[in-house]
């Protein structure tokens, strides 16, 4: 006996049967089990599920979603600069499993949901920009808040979809923040400076230990170059940047490396942030007694964020600027501390 | 891992009890043995429901049980054969349309289907019925997701009948389930389990030693959660448990005596 392969099982809304993606999904899976549900939040937000476990074959679920479609930015989501700033979730829950991540903490299940009216969510954006608080500056719209999409698209071209639908719309852009090394899937699509493809980074010593599934640094490093070279606009992000013992040898093997292969002044911007977490989404983790040392470590809590203690985020500041002011210029580097 | 069979009737339970070599508590009425056990909860509704609860009162490990509900079924003969054993990735709950999803994570070798359960036999095929259908597993799944986990509720059910069923004597119930037990017993067997256990910091034995400690020296409840939380960062950090003993040598005289202990404890443990 093993595990199941992930998505081994589909659970399909009655309500979305034949709909264009739903179909392609089932097609993507010819072995599945296919069951159909009424209710997404029927199998997704059942009691007493176990989001690690179901890691080990994680399922899909293919539904409709309601209202609200887009969604003013938090306070933990990075702007980059953007005043009209909003994200939207195509998908939830992600084929990684970071141990830093928010979405153990936000969701009882690590199934995952893919919302098939797509056509819904662009038509509320579509609104939403007419409405929009500053409306002489563009909207910034994240897709992959709640997910990693980019690293979906072998199973939905749903990347492919949204950036066709932003460059039809002369003041939407799009961030999509990926790990992901799939960039065959999009590489047909002219370059355009609308579409922010923002990269995470870690030194692979942090990516075998936190972010399970993920590629390998050199993976991510080469999509970046490829994409670059046509002409993308590129975010590098070192968020989070983790602390342990001899953090800074691995962190700055990793800007070296960087340095080496990637012009800094192509870059559109770099952000930085340290492992930050809602108080709820951390204690609903802790309490699920994770393998992660993360939820170990020393917080402060502020203003139910809790986060690094101030002298440790000073030193990582000050690490980064030393290391890469002469890469980029200062000020496109964006520190979210 | 501890496996909890649950039948509906006593003659499903037989083969189960042969195979592991079971014995019954003449209190509880469970059958056991090392890792496994029986309890069977009676046909229907009126009859599993209360036992149910019975049975979640009773003193188990729950935190690394598995549930297995083996029992025979009606199925439609379109999508069902006779004899056949299957896996269920849906129960509906036919009274008020309810549905659970127990979690299938591990490879199997049989077929999957869904199942209502329905309130009364069902003698007549129907395509209200479309897959399997019996009288128990909704109100078990119901009841019990309150303390076990969606990957720990397993339900296998047995075709005995397309739906048509006149005389129940004439079904070999023990026979019908026998001839599944070495495959459901090879499939429970693999290391796999394991891993579907609570995840756990602290051990229970070690738990129990800490709890005798914090009683002795008199810590309120809100202290036990302060401290266990600091001894577990502990013990994830240095992979063992700190020596507290000599903390937990004398009664304090006071709360302040306590709440003084208290704090050295603490203060140790961040250090």
């Amino acid at each position: 006996m093993s595990y199941l392969p992930n998505f081994s099982h589909i659970y399909i809304e009655s309500q979305v049967k034949g709909n264009d993606l739903a179909s392609q999904c089932i097609k993507r899976f010819p072995r599945a089990k296919i069951i159909e549900i009424i209710d997404y939040k029927s199998i997704f937000n059942r009691p007493n599920q176990d989001f690690q476990t179901q890691k080990k074959s994680t399922k899909l679920i293919l539904a409709k979603k309601n209202p609200p479609f887009i969604y003013p930015a938090t306070d933990i989501l990075q702007d980059g600069g953007f005043r009209n700033f909003y994200y939207t979730t195509p998908v939830i829950n992600c084929i990684y499993n970071c141990d830093y991540c928010f979405l153990q903490g936000m969701y009882s299940s690590s199934n995952i949901v893919i919302f098939t009216n797509i056509e819904d969510m662009q038509n509320a954006v579509h609104e939403e920009m007419k409405s929009r608080p500053f409306p002489t500056e563009p909207m910034m719209l994240s897709i992959s808040y709640n997910t990693d999409i980019l690293a979906f698209e072998n199973i939905l071209p749903l990347t492919h979809e949204w950036i066709n639908f932003a460059n039809n719309l002369d003041d939407l852009h799009l961030e999509i923040r990926t790990k992901s090394a799939q960039i065959d899937a999009i590489k047909d699509i002219k370059p355009s400076n609308k579409i922010l493809l923002a990269w995470t980074l870690s030194p692979d010593s942090v990516i075998k230990d936190h972010e399970q599934k993920t590629p390998l640094f050199q993976r991510r490093l080469s999509a970046i170059q490829d994409m670059l070279e046509k002409g993308w606009a590129v975010r590098l992000c070192f968020d989070p940047i983790l602390l342990y013992p001899d953090w800074e040898k691995d962190y700055q093997h990793m800007f070296q490396k960087i340095k080496d292969n990637i012009n800094g002044d192509q870059l559109f911007d770099i952000t930085v942030g340290v492992f930050r977490m809602g108080e709820d989404h951390f204690h609903r983790i802790k309490r699920k007694k994770p393998d992660s040392n993360i939820y170990y470590n020393k917080y402060v809590n502020k203003d139910g964020i809790l986060s690094l203690p101030e002298n440790e985020k000073d030193k990582i500041n000050n690490f980064v600027l030393e290391n890469l002011s002469e890469f980029c210029s200062k000020d496109k580097i964006h520190f979210w501390m | 891992m501890h496996f909890l069979f649950l039948t509906a009737l006593k003659a499903e339970a037989k083969p189960i009890i042969s195979t592991f070599n079971l014995c019954k508590n003449e209190t509880n009425r469970i059958y056991s043995k090392n890792e496994f056990s029986v309890f069977i909860t009676g046909v229907g509704e009126k009859k599993t429901i209360p036992r149910i609860h019975q049975l979640m009162n009773m003193d188990f490990k729950w935190d690394e049980t598995i549930i297995i509900n083996i029992g025979l079924a009606g199925g439609h003969p379109n999508t069902t054969s006779l004899g056949e054993c299957y896996l269920i990735h849906k129960i509906t709950k036919e009274s008020n349309g309810d549905s659970y999803f127990p979690d299938i994570l591990t490879d199997h070798d049989w077929g999957e289907r869904s199942l209502i359960t329905a309130n009364k036999p069902i003698t007549q095929i129907s395509n209200d019925y479309p897959e399997l259908v019996d009288m128990e597993s909704a109100y078990i799944y119901h009841a019990m997701q309150k303390i076990i986990p969606s990957h720990r509720m397993i339900f296998i059910k047995i075709v005995s009948d397309h739906m048509d069923i006149i005389n129940w004597r004439e079904v070999n119930i023990e026979n019908l389930i026998q001839n599944h037990i070495i495959s459901i017993q090879d499939w429970i067997s693999k290391n796999e389990w394991s891993s579907f256990k609570d995840r756990q910091i602290i051990t229970k034995d070690e738990l129990n030693v800490l709890h005798k400690g914090f009683a002795k020296i008199r810590c309120t409840i809100a202290q036990q959660h302060q401290l266990i939380d600091s001894i577990e960062k502990y013990k994830k950090l240095y992979n063992r448990l700190p020596n507290l003993s000599h903390y937990f040598e004398q009664k304090p005289k006071s709360k302040s005596e306590r709440n003084q202990i208290i704090k050295k404890i603490k203060h140790e443990l961040s250090a």
